[in-house]
C-alpha cells in the first residue's frame, strides 16, 4: 500500500484544530437515518425487503414527503463503485423532467415507499471474473438508489453532463418548481451483498436506557416502519404516466407529519406513546436551563444490543482463519436537546462486541417531548433501530 | 668540502694593531670563533673587517683520494681597501692543504677594518677547514625518495582570507606527530613525512578544528587547502549539500552550524532539509518530503548508502537519526548521480559522522593534536530525551546513542482523561552504535548499529461520524533496524573502493478496525563502488548496488479511491481485499560515470545506470549526463589569492533518465497489476550561479521533469486494483537561493521556488493539478551572534496553501448519503482545482550557552508560529458537506530545550 494512503488517514491527527460543527446527531432537516435489509448478505436470486427509516425534523415540517427508489440495474458497477452505476441510466432521463417522466431504460426497477423489494440475479457472483486470491470468498454486489424529497422528484436535468457534481440522476424541486437542496432533499445508495454461504444478520437490538434504567422504545426495527410493500416496477421502471401519478404524491405513504409532536419518521403510525413526563419514566428529564453548561445537563443513553449480535466476518475467516469479528458502532440522533458524540463503537474486529456503549444526551432548554433515535449497524450491511419518546419538564 | 673562517684574535702586523671585537661569517663554508680581547685602544672605536668574498680552495687530490681532512690556520693581512694582501700559514697541515689554503685566501675580500670610522690595515688570524666533499653519483645510482611531503594553506571558511597560525599536526601510520604553524599567509609545510596514511589536525584558537585523512606518497608532495569555520560550542556540526555534489555538477554547502540554528526546526538538522529550495511544505506536521513537484513515495532515503524507509518519528515529530550524529546531509533535489536509482523524485543520503575522541581542557579549550577522550551529553526538551557518549577503546573509536520520547507519560493521562481510550500513548525511540578503526594505513572500517521504532495503541470507542470504519483498535508502530559495515580503502595510488553492506529489517503494522496493513521485510543491501583515477581530469566510477530479501505481507483494506473519478464513499462499506504472502524483493543494479574536466572549467559527469527489478520483470536502463561551466572565476581562479580572484559565474546544467519501479502492492496479483513497468521520468536542469560579493552567492536553476509510463489506477471490473502505465505529466520550476554564508556573526538566506506540477490519470482524462503542486515557496530566515553565549534567528515562510478537491455546493446535491455506512460521500468537482489560502508563518529561536570548567550548559527557546497564525490545512466539512469550514494548522508552539555537555 502506498504510503501516503495510510497518511492521509492519519493527517487528521497530524492536523491542528478543527472546526466544531452542529454534530450529525442534530435532527433539523429532512432526513434519512438507515435503510435496513431483510438479508443483509444475500444469495443469488434471493428477493431482498428494505425499508428506510427517515424523518423529516425541519421547521416546514410536517411536509409531504416521497420517497423514491432505484434498483436492479447496477450489480458489480467497475470498482464496485456507485458511480461506476450512473451509466446504467443513460439515455434515459434528460428532458423528461416536465412531463414527469424518469425515461429510464428497461431493466431499471422503481419503488416508491419507505419500503422496497429487490431480487438479484442469479449469475449475480458467478459472472464476475473470479478474485486473484483464491481464498478470498466470491461475491457480487448490487446497488440501490433511492431518493427522498420534501417535494417532486424528478429526473436531473443536469445528469450525465460534464458536472461531476451533477451525476445523479434524480433532483428535487418545489411547488414552484425551484430546485430543493439538501435541507429538503436527501439521496444516497445502498449495497447488497451476495454470497454463496456467507450470512449476515442485522443486529439484534432489544431496548433503551437512560441513565441506567430501561425505557420502553416506541418501536424497534421493522415495527417502525410501515409493512406494506410498494409493488415494484420492473419492465422499465415507472411508466411516464404512472411515473407522473406516482411522482405527484398520489402512491406514497401519507405525508409524514411526525409523531408525538416532534417530528417523523419514515412511514411510521402516529406515535401513541404517553407523554414519558406523564409517568415516572426515566425517559423525562429536567430540562437544560439557557446559561447552564451542558456538561452539567447530561444524561447517559445506552442501546440495548444483544451480544450474540457480533458476528464473525466470514470473509475474513475464511481467509485468514481464526477470530475477526465485525466492526459495530451506534449512531444517535435526536430532534432536540444535543447528543455531542453521534456515533459509538459497539464492536470491535479485534476484541468483539463492546458490554459498554453509552453516549451522552444534553437535554433540551426548553420543555416538552423529543424522540431519540439509536441505530446499530455493522460493516457488512447489516442495521437495527430503536425509536425511544423522550420529554424535558421544567 | 672546505669549512673556513677568519679566526678572531688580531695578530701584530706591519699596519695598525686591528681592532678588538668579532669577525662575522666568513661565508658559507667559514666558521666563525669569537675573538679574543683585544689590546685596548683608549677612545678609538674599532671594527673589525667583515668578509665580503670568500673563495673556496681546492681540495688537494692526493689528500681527497686518500679521504683526508684538515683544518689550516692562516694570519691573513687585510688592507684599508679590504683586499687580502698577504697569506701566512700559522698551523700547517700539510699534503698541499696549506698552499691551498694560501691560494684561496688571496682571492678573499672583506669590509675592511675602521678606526673612528677610518679603515687601516689589520692582520687576523683565519682558520680554514678542509672536509671532504661527497662525491656526486650518477642518478641511477642515488638513492630513492623514502619520504614525501603535506603542505598547503589554511584560510579561514566563507571569506576566504588566509589563517596565520593555525597549527597543523600530522599523526602518522606508527603514531609519530610531526606540527607546523601556518605562517603569515596561511602556507605551512611538512616535509620528510614517511609514506602513509595521515590524520591531519588543524587547529587555530578561535575556530573549529577540523581533522582529514591525507595520502602522503614517496617523493610527492600533497598541496592541501584547509578551512576553518568560526568557532561554534555547543552546536552540532552537519555538512548540508543542497542540490549537488560534484558528480552531481552542483554543490551547493550549507555552513555546519546553520543546521542546528534555523528556527522553527528545534534544531533537528533533518528537518532543516525542508527550507531549501525546490522543497515543498508539507501538509500539517507530516514529515513528507516533496521534492520539486513530485510525490512523496518518489524519494528516498539513506544513510551511508543504506536505505531506510524513514528519517522522522511519527512523521515529521522529530528525526529518526539525531542530530549529533550527522556527519553530513547530501541532499539531491534531481538529476542525481547514477549512484542512486529506483525513484524519481529526490534522494537525502545521510552520513553518520566518525566519533568525536578530541580532548578539551577548562572551559572547553580545545587541547590541539590531543585525541581519545570520551564525551557525552543529555539533551532534555518537551517531548524526548537523548544522551550520547563517545570515546576510544584501543584502536577504536566508538559512539553510542540513544532516544526515547517522553511525552506519553503526561499525554497518555490527558488522552485517558479525555475519554480517547488509549491503550499506548505515542512513543518513539532510536539508537545508534557506531565503531570505528582504521586496519591499514590507508583504509577504515566502520562498524554501526541503528534503529527506530514508533508505537501507537488506542481502542477508539468514538469512530469518526463522516466514516465509522475508523474505530475500534488502532495500531500504529514502525520500525526499522539496520546492521551497516563500511569499509573505504586505497587499493592502489588511482583506485579506490567503498563497500557497504547492511542488513535489517522494517516493519509496518497499521490496523484501524477492520483494515490491517503489516509488512515484515527483512532487507539486504550492498553497495560497492571503484574509483579509478585514469588521466589528469579523468576519473571513472562503476558499482554495484543491490537489494534483496525476503518479506511477508498481510492486507486487509479496501481499494483506495482512483485518480479523477467520484470519491469510493465510506471505506467501511466498501469490501475488503486481503492478501497473505511471503515473497522476495530481487532488485541488483550496476552503474558507471565518469568525472571528465578537459580544463578547469569545465566538469562533464556522463553516467550509465541499469536496474532490474524482478517483482516487476523490467529492466531499466538509465542514461545520465551533467555538465558544470565556470564561465569567469572558478577553479580556474582557485590558485589565486583571494581578493584577486573574479566573483564567480558558473552555468550548470543536466538532464537524464530516472526510472522508479512500481510499489510492491501495485505489482500483486490481490492489489495490483503484474507485470507494470517502471514510472519513467526525464530531468532537465539549466542554471548558474553567480557571486554577488564574498559574503553573497546568488543561484538560479530551472529545471523539468518529463513524466512518463506513470502507474496510474485503471478502470477494472470488481474491487480490484488494476493498474496501468498510461499516467503522465510534467513538472517545470525555478528555484533561486540568495545566500550569505556564514561568517562569525550571521548566516542566512533567501530561497524561493516557482513550480507547476500537472499530471494526466490517464489518456483521455484532463490535464490536473497534482496532489502537492505549490507554485510559490518563500523561505527566508537568518541567525546573528549577540554574543555572551546569546545567538537569536528567525525565519519566515510564505507558501501557496495545499491543493483541494472542491465539493458541490448547494441547491446541487453535495453528498450521498451511503445508508449502509450512515455517512455521507461527498460528490466532488474537479480533483485538486481549488487552493486553500496562502501559508505565513514566523518562526523564532534564542540559544544560550554558559561555559563551565568542565562542563557546558547550553539551552534554547524555539518558537513556532510565533503570531500563532491559524494556518488553513484543509476544508473541513460538516456530516453532509452542506457547510464548510476550514481545518487550521497547529497554534503558537513554544518549544524549550536543555543540554548538558561534558
Amino acid at each position: 500500500m502506498r504510503r501516503s494512503v495510510l497518511l492521509s488517514l492519519l493527517l487528521p491527527a497530524l492536523a491542528g484544530c478543527a472546526p466544531d460543527f452542529e454534530p450529525a446527531s442534530t435532527l433539523n432537516t429532512l432526513r434519512v437515518l438507515a435503510v435496513q435489509k431483510d438479508k443483509p448478505y444475500a444469495k443469488p436470486g434471493d428477493t431482498v425487503t428494505l425499508r428506510m427509516l427517515y424523518t423529516d425534523a425541519s421547521p416546514d415540517a410536517p411536509r409531504p414527503v416521497q420517497v423514491l427508489w432505484l434498483g436492479g440495474f447496477c450489480e458489480n458497477p467497475l470498482g464496485d463503485l456507485y458511480a461506476g452505476c450512473f451509466a446504467g441510466l443513460e439515455g434515459g432521463s434528460t428532458g423528461a423532467s416536465n412531463a414527469g417522466a424518469l425515461g429510464f431504460p428497461p431493466g431499471v426497477v422503481v419503488g416508491q415507499g419507505p419500503t422496497f423489494q429487490i431480487s438479484l440475479t442469479k449469475d449475480i457472483i458467478s459472472r464476475r471474473p473470479p478474485p486473484p486470491n483464491p481464498k478470498q470468498p466470491r461475491y457480487g454486489i448490487s446497488f440501490v438508489f433511492f431518493a427522498v424529497c420534501a417535494g417532486t422528484i424528478e429526473a436531473n436535468p443536469n445528469a450525465l453532463g460534464p458536472n461531476p457534481s451533477e451525476a445523479f440522476p434524480l433532483a428535487c424541486f418545489g411547488a414552484g418548481h425551484e430546485r430543493i437542496g439538501p435541507e429538503g432533499f436527501v439521496a444516497g445508495y445502498t449495497e447488497i451483498f451476495a454470497y454463496d454461504q456467507i450470512t449476515n444478520e442485522n443486529p439484534i437490538v432489544t431496548g433503551f436506557q437512560v441513565d441506567g434504567q430501561d425505557v420502553k422504545p416506541e418501536c424497534i426495527g421493522a415495527d417502525c416502519i410501515p409493512s406494506e410493500i410498494t409493488p415494484p416496477s420492473s419492465d422499465g421502471g415507472v411508466t411516464p404516466d404512472g411515473a407522473a401519478a406516482s411522482l405527484d404524491g398520489g402512491s406514497d405513504a401519507a405525508p409524514q407529519t411526525g409523531s408525538g409532536g416532534a417530528g417523523g419518521s419514515g412511514g411510521a403510525p402516529p406515535v401513541q406513546t404517553p407523554d414519558p413526563c406523564k409517568s415516572d419514566s426515566p425517559a423525562c428529564i429536567d430540562v437544560c436551563p439557557p446559561g447552564r453548561k451542558d456538561s452539567d445537563c447530561e444524561h447517559t443513553i445506552e442501546l440495548v444490543v444483544d451480544p450474540a449480535s457480533e458476528e464473525q466476518d466470514g470473509v475474513a475467516v475464511a481467509i485468514e482463519g481464526g477470530n475477526v469479528f465485525e466492526q459495530q458502532w451506534i449512531n444517535h440522533y435526536t430532534e432536540r436537546g444535543k447528543i455531542p458524540t453521534e456515533v459509538k463503537l459497539l464492536g470491535d474486529a479485534t476484541q468483539g462486541f463492546r458490554d459498554s456503549h453509552p453516549t451522552k444526551l444534553v437535554a433540551p432548554h426548553t420543555a416538552g417531548p423529543f424522540h431519540v433515535w439509536a441505530v446499530a449497524h455493522d460493516n457488512r450491511g447489516g442495521a437495527n433501530w430503536v425509536r425511544v419518546l423522550m420529554s424535558a419538564r421544567e | 668540502m672546505a669549512l673556513a673562517a677568519p679566526v678572531a684574535r688580531a695578530q701584530e702586523s706591519t699596519e695598525p694593531s686591528s681592532p678588538q671585537g668579532a669577525v662575522p661569517a666568513g661565508g658559507p663554508n667559514a666558521v666563525v670563533r669569537p675573538p679574543p680581547p683585544a689590546e685596548p685602544l683608549p677612545e678609538a672605536k674599532i671594527v673589525m673587517p667583515v668578509q665580503t668574498k670568500f673563495v673556496e680552495a681546492v681540495y688537494p687530490k692526493e689528500a681527497e683520494d686518500q679521504g683526508l681532512a684538515a683544518v689550516v690556520v692562516l694570519f691573513l693581512t687585510i688592507d684599508k681597501t679590504g683586499k687580502v694582501t698577504k697569506a701566512d700559514v700559522a698551523e700547517p697541515a700539510g699534503h698541499g692543504f696549506d698552499e691551498a689554503a694560501q691560494a684561496a685566501a688571496l682571492g678573499f675580500e672583506f669590509q675592511p677594518a675602521t678606526r673612528d670610522g677610518k679603515p687601516f690595515a689589520v692582520r687576523i688570524p683565519y682558520k680554514y677547514n678542509f672536509t671532504l666533499k661527497e662525491v656526486p653519483k650518477p642518478a641511477s645510482e642515488l638513492p630513492k625518495p623514502t619520504t614525501g611531503n603535506l603542505s598547503g594553506i589554511v584560510r579561514i571558511s566563507s571569506v576566504e582570507q588566509p589563517l596565520a597560525g593555525a597549527e597543523i599536526v600530522a599523526t602518522g601510520p606508527d603514531g609519530a606527530e610531526h606540527r607546523t604553524t601556518a605562517d603569515e599567509t596561511g602556507k605551512w609545510s611538512i616535509d620528510g613525512l614517511p609514506p602513509g596514511t595521515y590524520k591531519v589536525h588543524v587547529g587555530a584558537p578561535g575556530f573549529s578544528p577540523l581533522d582529514s585523512s591525507e595520502d602522503v606518497a614517496v617523493g610527492e608532495s600533497t598541496e592541501l587547502t584547509y578551512r576553518l569555520g568560526a568557532e561554534v560550542k555547543g552546536s552540532v556540526e552537519v555538512v548540508v549539500r543542497g542540490e549537488r555534489p560534484p558528480r552531481e555538477v552542483t554543490r551547493r554547502t550549507i555552513e555546519r552550524r546553520e543546521m542546528t540554528r534555523i528556527p522553527g526546526t528545534s534544531g533537528d538538522a533533518l528537518r532543516s532539509i525542508q527550507s531549501l529550495p525546490g522543497v515543498a511544505r508539507p501538509p500539517g506536521l507530516a514529515g513528507l518530503l516533496i521534492v520539486r513537484g513530485s510525490s512523496p513515495n518518489d524519494s528516498a532515503y539513506f544513510i551511508d548508502g543504506a536505505s531506510v524507509p524513514l528519517i522522522y518519528h511519527f512523521g515529521g515529530l522529530s528525526s529518526a537519526v539525531p542530530s549529533e550524529l550527522l556527519e553530513r546531509i547530501d541532499f539531491y533535489p534531481g538529476n542525481f548521480s547514477s549512484r542512486f536509482g529506483t525513484v524519481m523524485g529526490g534522494i537525502v543520503d545521510v552520513g553518520l559522522r566518525e566519533p568525536d575522541t578530541h580532548c578539551t581542557g577548562d572551559y572547553g579549550k580545545a587541547i590541539e593534536g590531543k585525541t581519545g577522550c570520551f564525551h557525552g551529553f543529555v539533551d532534555l526538551n518537551l517531548i524526548d530525551t537523548r544522551a550520547m557518549v563517545q570515546g576510544k577503546v584501543g584502536e577504536w573509536s566508538f559512539v553510542v546513542a540513544g532516544r526515547r520520547s517522553w511525552f506519553d507519560t503526561w499525554l497518555k493521562p490527558a488522552l485517558e482523561a479525555a475519554d480517547a481510550g488509549v491503550t499506548s500513548a505515542p512513543v518513539y525511540y532510536d539508537y545508534q552504535a557506531i565503531a570505528e578503526t582504521h586496519p591499514t594505513k590507508s583504509s577504515r572500517l566502520s562498524l554501526r548499529f541503528f534503529g527506530s521504532d514508533d508505537k501507537f495503541k488506542a481502542l477508539i470507542s468514538d469512530p469518526i461520524a463522516n466514516d465509522p470504519g475508523f474505530g475500534g483498535s488502532l495500531t500504529f508502530g514502525t520500525s526499522f533496524y539496520r546492521g551497516q559495515a563500511l569499509y573505504e580503502t586505497d587499493l592502489s595510488p588511482s583506485v579506490d573502493l567503498r563497500s557497504m553492506i547492511a542488513a535489517g529489517d522494517n516493519v509496518v503494522d497499521f490496523g484501524l478496525g477492520p483494515f490491517k496493513f503489516q509488512l515484515d521485510w527483512t532487507i539486504i543491501s550492498v553497495r560497492n563502488e571503484l574509483s579509478f583515477k585514469i588521466l589528469r581530469g579523468l576519473k571513472l566510477h562503476t558499482g554495484m548496488d543491490f537489494l534483496t530479501g525476503p518479506y511477508h505481507v498481510f492486507i486487509r483494506l479496501p481499494p483506495p479511491p482512483r485518480p479523477g473519478e467520484a470519491t469510493p464513499g465510506p471505506f467501511v462499506t466498501q469490501p475488503l481485499q486481503q492478501v497473505d504472502e511471503n515473497g522476495m524483493v530481487w532488485r541488483p543494479a550496476w552503474y558507471a560515470e565518469a568525472e571528465v574536466a578537459p580544463e578547469k572549467r569545465l566538469l562533464i559527469v556522463p553516467g550509465f545506470r541499469v536496474d532490474y527489478a524482478r517483482d516487476s520483470g523490467h529492466t531499466d536502463l538509465s542514461p545520465r549526463l551533467n555538465a558544470r561551466y565556470d564561465l569567469i572565476g572558478g577553479k580556474a581562479e582557485e590558485d589565486r589569492p583571494i581578493e584577486e580572484r573574479s566573483l564567480r559565474t558558473t552555468l550548470k546544467g543536466g538532464a537524464g533518465f530516472f526510472y522508479q519501479p512500481p510499489q510492491f502492492p501495485e505489482t500483486n496479483a490481490v492489489f495490483g497489476t503484474p507485470g507494470l513497468y517502471s514510472n519513467k521520468s526525464i530531468h532537465y536542469s539549466v542554471g548558474v550561479e553567480q557571486e554577488l560579493n564574498r559574503h553573497v552567492e546568488v543561484s538560479l536553476e530551472g529545471y523539468y521533469k518529463d513524466l512518463t509510463k506513470q502507474v496510474s489506477r485503471a478502470e477494472s471490473l470488481g474491487a480490484t486494483f488494476a493498474y496501468s502505465n498510461q499516467g503522465t505529466g510534467s513538472i517545470i520550476g525555478l528555484e533561486t537561493l540568495v545566500k550569505y554564508k556564514p561568517d562569525d556573526r550571521f548566516f542566512g538566506w533567501l530561497a524561493y521556488t516557482l513550480s507547476r506540477s500537472v499530471r494526466v490519470d490517464r489518456p483521455g482524462q484532463p490535464e490536473h493539478l497534482f496532489q502537492y503542486d505549490q507554485t510559490h515557496n518563500l523561505t527566508v530566515l537568518g541567525s546573528y551572534r549577540l554574543g555572551r553565549g546569546w545567538e537569536f534567528g528567525a525565519r519566515f515562510r510564505l507558501i501557496s496553501g495545499n491543493l483541494d478537491t472542491p465539493v458541490a455546493r448547494p441547491p446541487a446535491l453535495t453528498a450521498l448519503y451511503a445508508a449502509d455506512a450512515a455517512a455521507y460521500t461527498p460528490i466532488q468537482g474537479k480533483p485538486f482545482s481549488t487552493r486553500l489560502p496562502v501559508f505565513h508563518q514566523l518562526d523564532l529561536r534564542v540559544d544560550k550557552a554558559w561555559q563551565f570548567k568542565s562542563w557546558r550548559l547550553s539551552a534554547y527557546l524555539d518558537v513556532q508560529n510565533v503570531y500563532d497564525y491559524a494556518a488553513r490545512e484543509a476544508v473541513a466539512y460538516n456530516y453532509d458537506y452542506t457547510k464548510t469550514s476550514y481545518q487550521t494548522g497547529l497554534p503558537i508552539i513554544p518549544s524549550l530545550g536543555i543540554r548538558g555537555e561534558i
